[in-house]
């Protein structure tokens, strides 16, 4: 079998459970990898009603067959599990060395069930053996550690062969949005970092020696030279260059910066915080994942150490919370790096509050009511991150994301919580981007840039992003289709503009690495298949058709102005039945059994379907 | 007179997030902003076009390509990576 291993290694202290489980040739070609394979594991694995943070929820770590391969960008794997944030399916990639060494395990994925009594470190060793070894070790003094020096304590003790993936302080404390992390890269969203704490594993360190053939070892190199040589191009450029926040600047010149707990599509501020490179906080350095040639990572001076900053944490804990000194953002995103927070959550959770607090809804609450935890104030915002990790006093209620503190607040808060399905949004104003409005609403992970790119459309030039309709459906479709296949593959989303042809370049590198006679409509339907597979999860677990919408914040019955953006329910709502229409799905948003059948999701472990509903 | 904002590598390379100049369509406002910024001359500008890794917005409005496009006094057109959000 040539890029995969054909098993996945379940992990689980049960009796009776632990061992390699093989993965047959058709569920590999349906499913491929990353997300997509993960997905599958979590159905097989998972039963029905499960809690995410109990012992049957399964934790997945899903590799994919161009993983060890000399394609740019490969270096990836996904986490998936289902989410303590939204209950939903949630899956985040991760990079560099651990895909490697978990590849040559000897396994496609690792997927851990069940709890250890203590806090546990796993060992997967598939050096010099068919089947990977397991042993775990108690965490010790690494629990309480930040993922990073989890990360080199292990390797120092055990040596530097072993690539480790490890949880912070807030994954141990089970905060529903905490990361998992390698290499101080994050699975950031959804809080799977609460889902393996949940399991009293502090850590997964993986080693080994097996690797899987290439079928057409001379046409993968030949691609990957290819790959590589386009990666440097001027449609990369921008993530060499700046990074991601680059963005700032231009989504705020675009009102679609949201700014105060999305009371703005504009902020103030956004010169001082972004306007030259960071302003005060000079750039120490620029960093790539392992297998990568574009190099999106710039590292920044906070004190004594370097912080590493994207769009998405400058966004949350800057213009989002009112802060435009970047000395500030750059440690409240370093603090969320050593605690293992994703940015975006804690920033929305504390945006929210803020607003709360200038409502006078909570200052009865707060340890100093006096003007404390207001927009604009940075060193609140470092005080609020440490207290809700810590859990005391207001931290417990920041700590439960903004959904569920919105219902212990009350007053009607719950329509100014800045989420999807409980998963905070990202850096989109969706009353600027319609577009993006509808990916974020009908997301099956929540509120979503990743898995719906759909602001591509809205910056196209082929849809109106304030006036959004049936075409911004048709092109949400799409970019959840496409990401669908990169995040299954896996490669990362930042070669998009890169490709010609993503379906066909992706058939040609999957026919080099697997010998597999796959054409760009196989790889079309695949791409359906892995998002059609989550949305039946969804559906296994309680997923209602009301769950596809705003915040009501963003919702306004006033016509479309070009002054101020805004979005009508009357729009969105005829959004989301062309998505769903487009889809096949039916009115309900549910996929009939005809198209589960043909995209070979009716198996029992993805639901019963519209048919089988009660 | 009209504005050209520019975002991200083409504010990098310019030195610069504004340019005022007068022109009566794109093509000779990107003419224009080559001459004013060498940096972006063969790289984000070539010729009367936009590099396609660049888009140009008219007033935050819609995105333009066409060099015959017709600008008027007061416009602003924003010039920022195609690649946009990540």
């Amino acid at each position: 079998m040539s890029g995969y291993h054909g098993r996945y290694l379940r992990i689980d202290p049960r009796p009776g459970r632990p061992g390699c489980v093989p993965i047959d040739d058709r569920t590999l070609r349906d499913f491929i990898g990353g997300v997509g394979l993960g997905s599958w594991i979590v159905a097989r694995e998972t039963p029905r009603g499960v809690d995410p943070l109990g012992p049957d929820a399964c934790l997945v770590f899903a590799l994919s067959p161009l993983v060890g391969s000399p394609l740019t960008t490969s270096a990836k794997f996904a986490v998936v599990a289902f989410g303590p944030l939204t209950g939903r399916l949630c899956d985040a990639l991760c990079s560099s060395h651990f895909a490697i060494a978990a590849k040559r395990t000897g396994v496609d994925a690792i997927a851990l069930s069940g709890a250890f009594d203590e806090p546990t470190v796993i060992f997967v060793d598939g050096t010099g053996v068919d089947s990977p070894r397991v042993e775990t070790q108690p965490a010790g003094g690494l629990w309480g550690l930040s993922a990073a020096e989890a990360e080199a304590r292990i390797r120092l003790e055990h040596g530097a062969g072993w690539q480790v993936a490890a949880i912070g302080p807030a994954g141990e404390r089970l905060i529903p949005f905490a990361t998992l992390s390698h290499d101080g890269r994050h699975a950031g969203r959804g809080g799977l970092g609460a889902v393996m704490g949940s399991k009293k594993v502090k850590a997964i360190a993986v080693r080994g020696d097996r690797r899987t053939p290439l079928a057409d070892p001379s046409r993968t190199v030949e691609l990957a030279r290819s790959l590589s040589a386009r990666s440097l191009g001027p449609a990369t450029e921008k993530y060499r260059e700046l990074g991601t926040v680059a963005n700032l600047l231009a989504f705020n010149r675009f009102d679609a910066l949201p700014t105060r707990n999305f009371q703005s599509g504009h902020f103030e501020g956004a010169e001082r915080l972004a306007g030259h490179d960071l302003g005060p906080s000079p750039k120490v350095a620029r960093k790539s994942c392992a297998s990568c040639t574009i190099g999106c990572e710039h590292i920044f001076a906070v004190g004594s150490k370097g912080a590493r900053m994207e769009y998405e944490s400058l966004f949350a804990l800057g213009p989002l919370c009112g802060v435009d000194d970047p000395e500030f953002v750059l440690r409240a995103a370093s603090l969320c790096d050593d605690l293992g927070l994703d940015t975006i959550s804690t920033g929305g959770t504390i945006a929210f509050f803020m607003e709360c607090a200038e409502r006078g809804w909570i200052d009865g609450r707060l340890p100093r009511p006096d003007r404390w935890l207001r927009f604009g104030d940075g060193p609140a915002v470092l005080e609020a991150i440490s207290a809700l990790v810590d859990r005391e006093g207001i931290g417990e209620w920041l700590a439960l994301g903004s959904r569920r503190a919105a219902e212990r607040i009350g007053r009607g808060s719950a329509d100014l919580a800045p989420h999807v399905k409980g998963l905070e949004l990202p850096g989109y104003d969706p009353r600027a981007l319609h577009a993006m409005a509808l990916g974020l609403a009908v997301g099956t992970r929540g509120a979503d840039h990743n898995r719906s790119g759909a602001y591509e459309a809205d910056f196209s030039g082929k849809v109106d992003r304030r006036r959004g309709g049936v075409a911004s459906a048709l092109a949400a479709i799409e970019t959840e289709d496409r990401a669908a296949l990169i995040d299954s593959l896996i490669l990362c989303k930042f070669l998009r503009g890169v490709f010609a042809d993503l379906y066909e370049e992706s058939a040609g590198l999957l026919r080099a690495v697997t010998g597999w006679d796959l054409d760009a409509d196989e790889l079309r339907a695949t791409a359906r298949r892995v998002v059609n597979a989550r949305k039946c999860l969804n559906e296994r677990e309680g997923w209602t058709r009301a769950e596809d919408t705003l915040p009501p914040r963003f919702l306004s019955d006033d016509p479309a102005d070009d002054a101020t953006p805004t979005l009508s329910r009357g729009r969105l709502e005829t959004m989301i039945a062309a998505y769903y229409q487009g889809r096949g799905w039916d009115e309900d948003g549910r996929g009939p059994v005809e198209l589960r059948r043909e995209l070979s999701l009716d198996g029992p472990e993805f639901g019963p379907g519209a048919s089988g509903r009660p | 007179m009209i504005s050209i904002e520019l975002f991200g590598v083409p504010r990098l390379r310019a030195g610069t997030g504004l340019v005022r100049l007068e022109a009566v369509d794109l093509g000779s406002a990107l003419e224009g902003l080559a001459l004013a910024c060498p940096g972006l001359d063969g790289s984000v500008v070539l010729g009367g076009r936009a590099h396609p890794a660049y888009k140009l917005s008219l007033n935050g409005d819609r995105f333009v390509t066409e060099p015959e496009t017709t600008l008027n006094d007061g416009d602003v057109l924003l010039l920022l990576a195609a690649d946009v959000g990540g």
